[in-house]
C-alpha cells in the first residue's frame, strides 16, 4: 500500500466516514481516494475553520469526521480549535501536510509553518508527525482510537518524510 | 416583523427537527422553544451552518433548520458554496436580518444591501426567498419545511422581547448529551 492508501483503509477501519478538506497539492492521492469512494462522505470546504465546524456538527450527529488541511491553512483555523473543538470535546481527526520545511522555496510558508505546533500545543491538542510507513497505521489507527475514547481532538501532521513533499517546490528547487 | 414572532410561528409548525441557533437567535430561541433537538454549542462565530450541514449529513432522514444570523453568515460566507455543492436535501437556512452584529453591541454590516437570497441561489441552493412581514412566513414556513433542500430564507427582522442572554447555560454539557440521546432513539 501506499502511505495514502494506508490512511484511508485506517480511517474506514475506525469508521471513520466523513472528510472534510480545503485542497493541497500534497493532499491530491488522499483527497483523489476519498471523492472516488461511496464508503466516504466528501465535503469540499472553502476554509479551513468551516471544515472543523462540519465535522463538529457530524460528531453531535453520530459521524466521525477528518479534516484535511495543508499548514497554511491549519493557521486559520485557531479560533475554532479553542473555541469549539477544544471546549465542546469534538474528536475531530486533523490531517495536516506539511509545507514550509525540508525543502521549501516560499519564505512565507516557512514562517506560518513554525506557529503550528506551538498552537497546538497552546490548545492542548496532541499531534504526531508521520514521517514513514512502517509506523504510519500504527500511529493513525492508535491516534483515532484514543481521540473518540477521550473525546478530544487529534493532530496528524505529514512531514515530507513520508510524502515526499510539494512536487512544486521539489520543482522550483531543482529549478 | 419581530424576529421572536417569527420564532414562535416557526415553533407552532415543527415536529423532529433539529434546529441548530446561534447568538442571539439562540436565546431568543432557547426560551421560547426548550427542547431535546436544540443545538447551541457552536462554537466559533460564523459556523452554525456548518455544524447543520454536519448534523444534516449524519441524519439524512430529519430536517436540520439553521437560525443564522446576518453577521454570522458574513463571518462564513463561503458556507453557501459548501452547502449549495453538497446539496443536502434536509436543510433550511433561515437568516435572521437585522443589519448588525446584534452579539457584539449592535455595531452595523459593512453594508445593509445584501441580497442574502440572491447569494444564496447564485451559490446553488435549491430554493431561496426573502420574506419581510409575519404574515407571509406564517403562511410559508409549512411550505419551507418540506421543501426539498437545501432552502434559504432571508428573515427580515427587528429584534423583539429582550430574552436572558446567558452562554453557561445555552452551553450546558447535558443539552449536547440530550441531543445525541434524542437523535440515537429516532434512529
Amino acid at each position: 500500500m501506499t502511505w495514502s492508501e494506508t490512511i484511508l483503509q485506517t480511517l474506514k477501519d475506525n469508521d471513520v466516514r466523513l472528510v472534510t478538506y480545503v485542497p493541497d497539492n500534497v493532499l491530491t492521492p488522499l483527497l483523489r481516494g476519498v471523492t472516488a469512494d461511496n464508503y466516504f462522505m466528501a465535503v469540499g470546504a472553502t476554509r479551513e475553520d468551516e471544515a472543523l465546524g462540519i465535522a463538529a456538527g457530524a460528531w453531535m450527529g453520530g459521524i466521525k469526521g477528518c479534516v484535511m488541511m495543508q499548514t497554511s491553512g491549519f493557521a486559520v483555523a485557531p479560533n475554532t480549535l479553542a473555541s469549539l473543538i477544544v471546549p465542546f470535546q469534538i474528536p475531530a481527526i486533523m490531517i495536516i501536510s506539511e509545507r514550509g520545511t525540508l525543502g521549501e522555496f516560499n519564505s512565507g510558508q516557512a514562517l506560518v509553518a513554525r506557529t503550528m505546533r506551538p498552537v497546538l500545543d497552546s490548545v492542548a491538542v496532541t499531534h504526531h508527525t508521520l514521517t514513514d510507513e512502517k509506523t504510519l497505521r500504527f500511529m493513525v489507527d492508535k491516534s483515532i482510537k484514543q481521540a473518540v475514547s477521550t473525546q478530544a481532538p487529534v493532530a496528524l501532521i505529514l512531514s515530507p518524510l513520508l510524502t515526499g513533499g510539494n512536487p512544486v517546490a521539489e520543482a522550483k528547487l531543482k529549478g | 416583523m419581530k424576529r421572536d414572532d417569527c420564532f414562535h410561528a416557526l415553533k407552532r409548525r415543527l415536529t423532529d427537527e433539529i434546529v441548530v441557533a446561534t447568538y442571539t437567535s439562540a436565546h431568543d430561541w432557547i426560551a421560547i422553544a426548550p427542547r431535546d433537538l436544540n443545538y447551541f454549542s457552536t462554537g466559533a462565530m460564523g459556523l452554525a451552518s456548518s455544524h447543520a450541514l454536519g448534523l444534516a449529513l449524519g441524519n439524512p432522514d430529519r430536517r436540520v433548520v439553521v437560525l443564522d444570523g446576518d453577521g454570522s453568515l458574513c463571518m462564513n460566507l463561503g458556507t453557501l458554496v459548501t452547502i449549495a455543492a453538497a446539496g443536502p436535501r434536509n436543510f433550511l437556512h433561515i437568516v435572521t436580518n437585522n443589519g448588525t452584529y446584534e452579539a457584539n453591541g449592535a455595531h452595523p454590516l459593512p453594508s445593509r444591501n445584501v441580497d442574502f437570497a440572491g447569494l444564496a441561489r447564485a451559490a446553488g441552493y435549491r430554493h431561496a426567498c426573502t420574506i419581510s412581514e409575519l404574515a407571509d412566513f406564517e403562511a410559508q414556513i409549512g411550505t419551507l419545511l418540506t421543501t426539498e433542500g437545501p432552502v434559504f430564507v432571508d428573515l427580515h427582522v427587528v429584534p423583539g422581547a429582550a430574552y436572558p442572554i446567558d452562554y453557561p447555560n445555552l452551553y450546558r454539557a447535558d443539552r449536547r448529551e440530550a441531543l445525541k440521546t434524542a437523535l440515537r432513539a429516532g434512529r
